[in-house]
């Protein structure tokens, strides 16, 4: 029994290191404005160890072009329906989006996108994941604001400021 | 009434705590699997709380077994969440706050594979050692099940004490 839980340990292990995305798409979205879209793939895990996570891959393309880049990929716990109202176009050439713990922006029409992750951006931050994005609000003249909640205390609730459409928040 | 209609009755009842619905619905496992011997049954009450509530119908050494989707409640589109828990299992993150979901799941892998390998599963599982609310639960979930043996109505009563917080006994229907 001990070989056999020493095997199992040692390929759990192996598993656990090489855990990642599957082929196999869940659900699909896509939007887009008149000079840049934006699509949601949710896809499966390969090799799950106990409980499958699901892996939400943000893609951005130009309006006429099928040449898809990814922006961010989210890993989440759940399946949950892809958060369409947290894909948003400011104007033609400004975008962002949301989820979990990532935010991301462009400001020339989907050419290129600047990811921001609150693990690595939220002052005094304990550890990984420790807060999720609750809310986003951009205006067009690049102000806004975002809510960092934590995960652990539904009243812990963190607000930085911006002024360059997000891609920097203090 | 079945597990499922039973878990999709609670699932929809708003007058009851996420966790209060995860130690009924342990009950009623044991209820519709235990049988006369809910000792050699127990492989069947564990199974049944996988295919009703994850996305998986068994864990063990070989690997893990998909569940039927039409069979699972709670588990995508309206989903059991967190409250009820005791406050340091609770996670309030949207895209992982069926507390019930990770409960089973754990309960599972450490009644199939033993307390210390469960841990281990947690682990990997969640991608941290770090004492997170889920880790935390993994924890507990593995220790439950490395000491089940079928007896369903005492699981029922400790997840009510050690899992929900609660110090009366929980009176069961």
């Amino acid at each position: 029994m001990c070989l056999v839980n020493l095997a199992w340990t040692v390929s759990l292990l192996i598993v656990g290191c090489v855990t990642q995305r599957g082929d196999h798409v869940i659900r699909t979205w896509e939007t887009a404005n008149k000079t840049f879209k934006v699509r949601v793939n949710e896809y499966d895990e390969r090799r799950s160890i106990v409980l499958p996570h699901y892996y939400y891959s943000f893609d951005g393309a130009g309006i006429e072009s099928n040449r898809w880049h990814e922006i961010m990929t989210v890993r989440t716990d759940e399946d949950i329906e892809i958060p369409k109202d947290q894909v948003r176009f400011v104007n033609d050439r400004v975008g962002y989006l949301f989820m979990v713990g990532k935010y991301a922006v462009t400001t020339d029409s989907g050419n290129s996108w600047q990811v921001w992750d609150s693990d690595e951006n939220t002052p005094n931050n304990r550890y990984p994941n420790e807060r999720f994005i609750k809310q986003v609000n951009v205006n067009t003249d690049g102000n806004g604001t975002i809510q960092l909640a934590s995960r652990s205390n539904p009243k812990d609730t963190i607000e930085l400021r911006t002024n360059d459409y997000g891609i920097n928040w203090k | 009434m079945d597990f499922r209609d039973y878990a999709k009755q609670l699932l929809n009842d708003t007058s009851k705590s996420d966790c209060l619905k995860l130690a009924l619905m342990i009950y009623k496992a044991g209820q519709v699997w235990g049988g006369s011997d809910t000792f050699h049954n127990s492989d069947k009450i564990v199974d049944g709380l996988l295919a009703g509530l994850t996305e998986f119908s068994s864990i063990g050494l070989t690997g893990t077994t998909a569940s039927d989707p039409n069979y699972r409640v709670g588990v995508t589109g309206q989903r059991f969440g967190t409250s009820g828990f005791k406050p340091e299992y609770q996670d309030y993150e949207p895209a992982s706050e069926n507390q019930v979901r990770h409960f089973v799941g754990f309960f599972a892998a450490g009644y199939s594979v033993g307390v210390p390998l469960g841990d281990v599963a947690v682990y990997l599982n969640e991608g941290t050692v770090r004492r997170t609310a889920d880790v935390r639960l993994g924890e507990m979930a593995s220790s439950l099940g490395g000491n089940f043996f079928g007896n369903y109505k005492q699981l029922a009563q400790d997840v009510w004490h050690d899992v929900c917080g609660q110090s009366s006994n929980l009176n069961l229907p």
